[in-house]
């Protein structure tokens, strides 16, 4: 496995706030290594997605920065904010396929907006990119979203974020709302996208049991800030009592 | 009298939220129409998205347009007739008709029709977009939501509706001569020549173009933009779940007919003093 100290940081927090009706983020510090996979745990509502909008520049801090590859997203040029999510993959929690669009059309949006493929490599690399999440791009190819299982569903939202290969993955529960089998097949799908395509990756989830199999490191947001940052087997060690009953509870 | 006193104070708080409501929407909205203006000419793949549009907005409209056109001439001729009868005018009623329709009517009703349809429609599927991430989505691979989705119904909606108020306007005076000759006894001869009259009494802009026409293209050009920049607004700012879609599909559909209502009259007092 890649040491995440030798690389630079992919993505950094540095004491970022954000509060809604109530403190969500609270002066929170954290850093994505290349080819790292963090996962984000924590129980609902605690700011789990919030930190994936805030590293999408979908949502702007009310204190601390943003650094996606350098580039500090709150104060990137539209341009160049532009340019950067095209550098980032996301799986969303429930797909959001486009209705209105096919498979094929999902997969092949990101590819076509970019507009750096013909329309021959667009339908290779979309192909391809069925054939990696175990798509028969023959037999999905030209159903819409709404006519696909959940799991399915899921595969093609993988699909449509490692397109592009992408430098950051970024996944938001990727394994809720699925069977156990289904949400086995997703997790062995993860591992796998990680070891071929080498992605970084940052998982929001609240499923420690899967997270500990797929994370290369685990930070637990309890109200507002960290209690946990480290290595899944550090984790099983904490001394730290939120953490404790955490992994107690899985 | 406790009572009273609370109603007494809280009656300027409300109507200065309101007011303040009304203002920031107002921005909101303007602020959406100068990313439009920013977007285009759309990107790659916008005359792709256009054209799926113009059909969706144009072509499917047409048939709701033809009918609303259609009965509303046929009533203008009956109520006209009955209003000339006692003078003994009942053959100037192609008058009252074109008049009423190319100036009034036609680009009214049209907005009107198209922003219960289409407005709904738009509003209805930005907001599902909304609430399922599919916008959030789009705005992760780089697509803005403003240049991809709101820019093409804009486009398609001001190309659109002044099409659509022209087909209303032949309806209307096909319906009308047909109640005319058929019900009121109005050779359709005299139907048309008063028709004519009428266009030709209110002038040509550059001595060609009907002013009644210009007026008949102009409003609903302004009709289309705002009944889709509204739909686009309610839209693309829905939030919370199914209800919050219910609620912007209602509030698309509500404030673009009252828009269209009063434009209207500001439209007409600018284009007697300038056609």
């Amino acid at each position: 496995m890649t040491s995440p100290s030798n690389l630079r940081p992919i993505v950094e927090l540095e004491r970022v706030s954000v509060a809604f009706q109530r403190p969500v983020l609270r002066d929170v510090s954290l850093t994505v290594s290349a080819a790292e996979t963090l996962a984000i745990l924590g129980e609902s509502g605690t700011g789990k997605s919030t930190l994936l909008r805030l590293i999408l520049g979908l949502l702007a801090p009310d204190a601390g920065i943003v650094r996606v590859m350098g580039i500090d997203v709150n104060r990137a040029a539209h341009a160049d904010l532009r340019a950067l999510r095209t550098t980032i993959g996301m799986v969303f929690q429930g797909a959001a396929l486009f209705d209105s669009l096919t498979t094929f059309e999902n997969v092949a949006f990101a590819l076509r907006e970019h507009g750096r493929m013909s329309e021959a490599q667009i339908d290779a690399r979309v192909r391809e990119t069925l054939a990696l999440v175990d798509l028969d791009a023959a037999q999905v190819s030209q159903t819409l979203p709404a006519e696909l299982s959940g799991g399915m569903r899921k595969r093609v939202g993988i699909a449509r974020a490692v397109a592009p290969r992408p430098t950051l993955l970024l996944y938001d529960e990727p394994t809720a709302g699925l069977d156990p089998l289904t949400s086995d097949t997703v997790t062995a799908l993860m591992q796998r996208l990680q070891q071929e395509l080498r992605v970084t990756s940052v998982v929001v989830s609240h499923d420690i049991r899967t997270m500990l199999r797929v994370a290369d490191r685990i930070a637990l947001l309890h109200d507002g800030e960290f209690a946990f940052v480290g290595a899944p087997s550090a984790m099983r060690l904490s001394a730290e009592p939120y953490t404790q009953a955490f992994v107690a509870a899985a | 009298m406790e009572g009273a006193q609370r109603r007494g104070s809280s009656s300027p708080v409300f109507v200065r939220r309101l007011v303040q409501s009304f203002v920031l929407s107002l921005q909101d909205v303007l602020l959406l129409t100068w990313q439009l203006v920013r977007a285009l000419p759309g990107g790659r793949g916008a005359g792709a998205r256009l054209l799926a549009q113009l059909d969706a907005i144009g072509v499917k409209s047409v048939p709701i347009v033809l009918l609303t056109g259609l009965f509303t001439g046929m009533v203008l001729a009956l109520q006209a007739s009955v209003q000339l009868a006692p003078f003994g005018a009942t053959l100037f009623v192609g008058r009252f008709v074109a008049a009423s329709m190319l100036r009034e009517l036609g680009p009214v009703l049209s907005g009107i029709m198209v922003a219960g349809r289409v407005g709904a429609g738009i509003a209805a599927e930005l907001g599902a977009m909304r609430v399922t991430e599919q916008l959030d989505a789009l705005e992760t691979i780089g697509a803005e939501p403003v240049r991809v989705l709101a820019l093409p119904r804009v486009l398609a909606s001001a190309v659109a509706v002044p099409i659509l108020a022209l087909i209303a306007d032949a309806a209307g005076l096909l319906g009308a001569a047909l109640v005319s000759t058929t019900y009121l006894g109005v050779p359709v001869r005299a139907f048309q020549g008063a028709a004519a009259d009428q266009i030709a009494l209110d002038g040509f802009v550059g001595g060609l173009i009907p002013a009644d026409l210009v007026q008949g293209l102009v409003k609903p050009l302004i009709f289309g933009v705002i009944l889709s920049v509204l739909a686009c607004y309610h839209g693309l700012r829905a939030r919370g779940g199914t209800a919050g879609v219910g609620i912007a599909t209602t509030n698309a559909v509500v404030s673009a007919s009252i828009t269209i209502l009063v434009a209207d009259y500001f439209l007409t007092q600018l284009l007697l003093v300038l056609v």
